[in-house]
């Protein structure tokens, strides 16, 4: 049959049609890939003020529960676990030891019956026990969608950038990401500003949350940092944001996995600097 | 061994292809050196059109030129059975998920047959430079409007020329009976279509059905 499609087929040259679709497919994924990191700097800052929204509650049921049993406070330090023997028992005459042993040990299980039974609190009727009890349960799904997130962000954050979540763990590098603004912004930015990059934000959670203060950036989080001793930091964090950054290019412009490499060559390096330190110290006391 | 369609091979309840890329496995199926070449086994598990063909389906529109449009095509495993089979025509793969895309890719670079395109198939437009010359659609989309889609892909086609359409009942409404979602879904794409044999996928893919539609005269 000669149908417009039949003419139009004699003309198509299908190898160049495939070569053009290859080129464009594979700049199209690219894109699209590096727009999701948007995603993930979403659920960073969700986080974050997830964890805001979790304390200012947890203070208000403390605040308001106080009025009943004031006691409970002292004897159950974790928030959640607070949170949760309100959701469970309720209210103080039902805070037997059996019941508490769902969520503490035995020993502190009697402690909580025993100090309940001679509390200093008033008498709570269940129309307002029960606005409290919903309030901590407000509290206890916040915390779980909190974790829930914390697990999105592994999981995306392998996918987009594997090379900086290899090194750093999914939350970092989504941290790093959101301080940024984007990957394209980390993987253009030079390793120095890496290595101080987040140390503002820090500062503010600080003094919001009590977080300890921090002279430096985001990368100070990371555990062999935290664990070296302070004189050490200052290097061992340059070398890090070296690492990072040649990770995040890597992530951004290209998309092979060489996060092997880069954690060896910076294990190498973080010996060298140890072994630097302890022969300056070796030195000073001959 | 029989060959049942051209490429398509068949010998008891277990299904071939021929290899268009000799000692190329795709998702881990077993491959068989026989008399008439290399074939690749065709597992009715993974893929609805090789379970179809086992219940015995009959209209089987793929011809060794055909020029198909594959509507998600996912990481192609279906679609290269579908390369094996038109080892003189093409597929152009559509699909919109980026993360599937990353493996079709290089499985379409293996194969010259297949070209890849990260589309939407709510919007034929997109992609409508890579379309021209194709007069057969295979739509595995797993969505809601599945039948809308088949229909506003359906002017690639001329009359006369074959859609196969998966149709899952599941990801429509879950609370309604599979068999009356499929009826109503077959409904509207007979706007567009004549519905010539419709097959259910149990037991190897639950509220699944495959339809074979012609296009008719607009
Ligand atoms: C069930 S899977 C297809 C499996 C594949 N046909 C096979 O048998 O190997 C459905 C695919 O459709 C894709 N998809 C969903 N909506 C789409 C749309 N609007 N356009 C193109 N592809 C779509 C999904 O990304 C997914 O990969």
């Amino acid at each position: 049959m000669l149908t417009v499609k039949n003419i139009m087929l004699v003309f198509m040259d299908f190898k160049k049609l495939r070569e053009k679709a290859f080129k464009e497919t594979i700049n199209e994924v690219r894109k699209e890939k590096k727009e999701t990191d948007n995603l993930v700097v979403q659920a960073v800052e969700a986080i974050d003020e997830l964890d805001d929204i979790t304390n200012i509650i947890v203070e208000r049921v403390k605040n308001w529960y106080a009025f009943h049993y004031p006691e409970l406070e002292k004897l159950v330090k974790d928030p959640m676990l607070y949170l949760l023997i309100i959701k469970e028992i309720k209210s103080r005459d039902q805070m037997l030891a059996e019941k508490l042993e769902r969520f503490v040990g035995p020993e502190r299980a009697k402690a909580i019956a025993e100090k309940a039974v001679g509390s200093m609190g008033a008498e709570i009727v269940d129309k307002d026990l029960q606005r409290l009890v919903h309030l901590a349960e407000l509290g206890i799904h916040a915390r779980q969608e909190r974790d829930e997130l914390a697990d999105y962000i592994e999981e995306r954050t392998k996918e987009i950038t594997p090379n900086l979540h290899a090194m750093l763990g999914g939350m970092l590098a989504a941290r790093l990401i959101a301080r940024a603004g984007s990957l394209e912004r980390l993987a253009k930015m030079p390793a120095s500003t890496v290595q101080v990059l987040g140390a503002e934000k820090a500062l503010f959670a600080h003094l919001r949350r009590g977080v300890p203060s921090p002279k430096h950036g985001l990368i100070f989080q990371f555990p062999q940092i935290i664990q070296s001793p302070k004189k050490q930091r200052g290097k061992i964090s340059r070398a890090l944001a070296g690492k990072v950054s040649i990770a995040a290019k890597e992530d951004f412009f290209g998309n092979k996995d060489i996060s092997k490499e880069l954690i060896q060559s910076f294990e190498k390096r973080v010996e060298a600097i140890k072994e630097g330190a302890s022969k300056k110290k070796g030195g000073k006391h001959e | 061994m029989n060959e049942i369609f051209h490429n398509v091979f068949r010998e008891g309840n277990k299904l071939y292809t021929k290899n268009l890329v000799p000692g190329q496995r795709v998702y881990g199926e077993k491959l068989l050196e026989t008399g008439r070449g290399e074939l690749r086994e065709w597992n009715p598990n993974r893929s609805k059109l090789a379970a179809v063909i086992l219940k015995g389906l009959k209209t089987f529109p793929l011809k060794q030129d055909s020029k198909v449009l594959y509507l998600g095509a996912a990481q192609g495993t279906t679609a290269s059975h579908v390369s094996d089979v038109v080892d003189k025509g093409y597929v152009i793969c559509v699909d919109v998920s980026s993360k599937a895309m990353e493996e079709l890719i290089p499985l379409c670079e293996s194969r010259q047959n297949m070209l890849p395109v990260l589309g939407d198939a709510n919007r034929p437009g997109e992609y409508a430079k890579y379309t021209l010359g194709i007069n057969m659609i295979y739509q595995d989309v797993a969505q809601p409007n599945q039948a809308k889609i088949l229909l506003k892909n359906a002017s690639l086609l001329d009359p006369g020329e074959y859609a196969i359409l998966c149709i899952k009942s599941r990801s429509i409404d879950v609370a309604e009976d599979p068999k009356k979602i499929i009826k109503k879904e077959l409904e509207s794409v007979s706007d567009g279509f004549f519905v010539r044999e419709v097959i259910d996928l149990e037991p190897y893919h639950m509220d699944h059905a495959l339809a074979v539609c012609e296009k008719k005269l607009s």
